[in-house]
């Protein structure tokens, strides 16, 4: 039967890289099993290749495929933000994660609320910002459960319900999470881009064909034939507020917030020097260029008529195949979008996992034994996991808008990190004041349409941080002004 | 620690081609090798940030910036 093929690909494909992957993770750490900085930071000995593939993993996930292809197909250029971001948050990296990985080194930094805690001596601000880490990350978790649970129903068929289908994804990921940490998350990640690789070649070379056109390019050029409009902003659907300043705000909230999500800023602390850093900066960008051919298949599958279920411009790549490709076809897409989801998703909840333990379980109670602190960490996991099943079945959302709704949570904590390098007299309590203050802008529903009708295709998330940056300026200008200078403002000068 | 880091500057750059001129070039009909120009503009805009990122780092290694400096 022509149903169970993608099925049997996409369970051989997934069973069998994490089968390779433990392999791979028991003979790497042998040497140094089951120490904490080998589970979570990789042993700070993450070479250029490596140091490469986990970064690239963390940036082409199901929200670049599915989401960039939907976004394609349903409004046209604000697909563009792909090709915006990526790049700017290299530029930035370049400065930036060097620092973030020297203060990780120099103090012996496992976690982000590690870095707030001993930057502005305040392991109270620790708490929060562990907090507002975890909020972020399970938002980022539900993008990854939104493409695993289209995955399941594409696969499995519709008689599995929405709910059951989650609940199953969840379940997949905690299971992938248990079974290995960060290494196995590594080599898994390379199986994942060799095959996305693979797919966007073969999807790429037979689109052309699939939809009429003579090649890659006639597609692009009959799609803007066919769509007069969809190629500049503010795009297809003008009513949706996606216009030049949408892409320009949007590109640099996700630019300034790329490194600030806790198992970015974690993965900095993984690098073995900053050359390492440096020369990936470099190439990543690169890597971005492969995006022209996700927004192929969007627009070629708006050429294709293709009509997904409901509407639902995340569901268009996987009924794109669906309609017009054999069933193995489907199955190695299943399989590798399954791999997209659970790599990164897996990382996210072991991060989120470890902050609980470390930054707000054991500050709060610190006689905490190590078996009940793992225990903490393991039942918080699961605990993360069900509240992103709950938001994942509460939001009908496209993948893009719900990234730019993770990148405006994480970015309450940027002005925190840029400002602890850039500005020595930054404080903990102004920190506290444009945390509370950004969130107000972004959550309040009077904070919302003060923020909407002062600038109205602005990108929520970055309106919020620039409040949230101002608020921490003059709080700490004020709070320095009253106080006698403290050790620490020596103490940090230069971390 | 007093090295000059003037060049990092560069930096802006891409900033300045793939955000601050979006809105010019998203008036531009041209469509060159059939793309529409403002999306040939943001890939031309990612090769630019690697060559600028590779510049910035090859004068910080001349500048003799070492593998454990932030």
């Amino acid at each position: 039967m022509s149903a169970s093929l993608p099925l049997l690909i996409c369970l051989a494909i997934v069973l069998g890289t994490v089968a390779a992957s433990l392999g791979y993770a028991r003979r790497r750490a042998a040497l140094n099993a089951h120490s904490m900085e080998e589970w979570s930071v990789g042993g700070r000995r993450f070479g250029a290749w490596i140091f490469w593939f986990v970064n690239a993993g963390e940036i082409y996930t199901t929200f670049a495929v599915l989401g960039i292809s939907g976004y394609a197909w349903a409004y046209g250029a604000p697909a563009y933000l792909a090709f915006t971001s990526v790049s700017l948050a290299c530029a930035l990296g370049y400065w930036l994660v060097p620092r973030i990985w020297h203060a990780g080194k120099r103090h012996g930094l496992v976690t982000q609320a590690d870095y707030f805690s001993r930057r502005y001596d305040a392991p109270w601000l620790g708490v929060i910002v562990g907090l507002a880490g975890i909020a972020a990350l399970v938002v980022y978790v539900q993008i990854q459960l939104t493409a695993l649970t289209l995955v399941f129903r594409v696969t499995l068929g519709a008689a599995l319900g929405p709910a059951q289908a989650a609940v199953l994804a969840a379940a997949v990921m905690l299971a992938f999470v248990y079974l290995a940490g960060l290494r196995s998350a590594a080599f898994a990640a390379g199986v994942k881009d060799v095959l996305m690789i693979a797919l966007v070649v073969l999807l790429s070379i037979t689109v052309a064909e699939k939809v009429g056109a003579s090649s890659m390019l006639d597609v692009y050029r009959r799609v803007q034939d066919l769509h007069p409009g969809i190629g500049r902003f503010p795009g297809l659907q003008p009513d949706a507020g996606l216009d030049n300043t949408w892409l320009v705000t949007a590109a640099l909230n996700v630019a300034l917030g790329t490194w600030i999500f806790p198992h970015m800023f974690q993965l900095c602390f993984a690098a073995r020097d900053a050359r390492t850093i440096r020369r990936n900066a470099i190439w990543q960008p690169l890597y971005s260029l492969s995006y022209f051919f996700i927004l192929l298949l969007g627009f070629g599958a708006l050429i294709a008529g293709t009509q997904p279920e409901g509407g639902n411009p995340n569901a268009v790549l996987l009924q794109f195949v669906v309609d017009q490709y054999p069933p193995w076809a489907v199955g190695l897409l299943a399989g590798t979008v399954c791999l997209l989801a659970l790599v990164p998703g897996s990382l996210l909840l072991l991060t989120a996992a470890s902050i609980f333990g470390r930054n707000v379980a054991l500050p709060l109670k610190p006689d905490l034994s190590d078996s009940a602190q793992v225990w903490i960490a393991r039942a918080a996991m699961v605990a993360f996991a069900a509240v992103a099943v709950w938001l994942t079945l509460t939001s009908n959302a496209s993948l893009v808008a719900i990234g730019l709704s993770a990148y405006a949570a994480i970015g309450m904590l940027a002005p925190g990190v840029f400002l602890g390098f850039l500005w020595r007299r930054t404080r903990a309590v102004g920190v506290l004041a444009g945390l509370v203050a950004g969130y107000c802008v972004l959550l309040l529903p009077a904070g919302q349409s003060l923020a909407a009708a002062a600038l109205p295709t602005w990108d929520k998330g970055l309106v919020a941080m620039g409040v949230n940056a101002l608020v921490v300026v003059a709080v700490s200008a004020f709070s320095s002004a009253i106080q006698r200078p403290t050790v620490s403002d020596t103490a940090h000068n230069g971390t | 620690m007093n090295r000059q880091t003037g060049h990092r500057w560069l930096l802006l750059v891409p900033f300045a081609w793939q955000a601050g001129l979006a809105p010019l070039v998203n008036e531009v009909a041209t469509r060159p090798f059939g793309l529409p120009f403002p999306m040939a503009w943001q890939m031309a805009g990612i090769v630019l940030t690697s060559v600028v990122i590779g510049v910035v780092y090859a004068i910080d290694r001349r500048r003799g910036l070492r593998d454990d400096e932030p």
